[in-house]
């Protein structure tokens, strides 16, 4: 292979270790918002480890602890019934008991979040290129593009701090815990409490981190 | 490589973790974000089999909201 350019196959360009984990964590969440968790995935998570905490902060502190819950309740979840439980609280369009799309929590100046979201993935190049019939302000799929942004994916490169907080900062932070408070509010939530909780820690851990300069 | 080149040097917006903040490392390295915890679950969010299709009754209403589809979908870019 001679020359600058290199193969669409080659490695991306290698990000830190916590950008990683940060990638890893948004595939999770993405994953159980996508839909509910199989037995496989309810069981790696009940296995994974836990998260040490070294430090004294408060959002440390909720970020280990909600983890903690969230493995244990993986552990004790059966997988008929988080998938009952998901289609109880998020499908069923116009009577879905939560709401995971980020329109119905924010109110646009231009007049249509997901019309803006659109244009934002087509900018960062991250544009659909089939239907789906999840939206693109879904809530699994927020957490997919962050995933894209921070660890990237075959063919797409991840990209800079200052591109994830842009996205982050216009289309998680101002809605995420909000709607995680509906999800936790709910007296049909159950495994989904413990994942709603989890998110909300961990959009707090990536809402402190972006701010450190 | 299709990530964006700018030629300013000061701007970190467009080229991907060039100048890497310790203190933020620090940080995210000591509640735990480097941890094991993370690489296995990514692993089984994005390896694993997609969710059997959910016929509740629900799957085409509104929209046409598919869980195996969408699911499918998803799969199907995450593969490496």
């Amino acid at each position: 292979m001679s020359g600058p350019r290199t193969p669409v196959a080659a490695v991306r360009t290698p990000i830190a270790a916590e950008d990683q984990a940060r990638a890893n964590f948004y595939a999770l969440l993405s994953r159980l918002f996508v839909a509910a968790p199989d037995a496989a995935l309810l069981h790696a998570i009940a296995r994974a480890s836990e998260l040490a905490v070294e430090t004294g902060t408060g959002v440390a502190h909720d970020f280990s602890g909600s983890w903690a819950m969230l493995r244990a309740a993986s552990e004790a979840m059966d997988p008929q019934a988080a998938a009952q439980e998901y289609v109880d609280l998020f499908v069923g369009v116009g009577r879905s008991e939560v709401s995971l799309h980020a329109a119905a929590y924010l109110r646009s100046a231009g007049g249509s979040v997901l019309a803006e979201l659109r244009a934002e993935l087509a900018r960062l190049g991250l544009g659909r290129p089939e239907p789906s019939p999840l939206y693109e302000d879904h809530l699994g799929a927020v957490l997919e593009t962050m995933r894209l942004l921070v660890g990237g994916a075959p063919g797409v490169e991840p990209r800079a701090l200052a591109e994830q907080q842009r996205f982050f900062a216009a289309y998680v932070e101002p809605w995420a815990a909000r709607c995680c408070d509906a999800i936790i509010a709910s007296p049909i939530a159950n495994y989904y409490r413990r994942v709603a909780e989890f998110v909300k820690s961990f959009v707090a851990i990536e809402r402190d981190s972006f701010a450190i300069e | 490589m299709r990530s964006d080149r700018r030629d300013t040097p000061s701007s970190s917006s467009s080229i991907p973790r060039s100048r890497p903040d310790p203190r933020r490392r620090g940080f995210l390295l000591a509640i735990g974000a480097g941890g094991a915890a993370s690489a296995a679950v990514a692993a089984a969010a994005l390896a694993g089999s997609p969710p059997r299709d959910d016929t509740a009754g629900d799957s085409d209403q509104g929209k046409g909201y598919r869980v195996t589809d969408h699911v499918r979908r998803y799969y199907r870019t995450t593969k490496i």
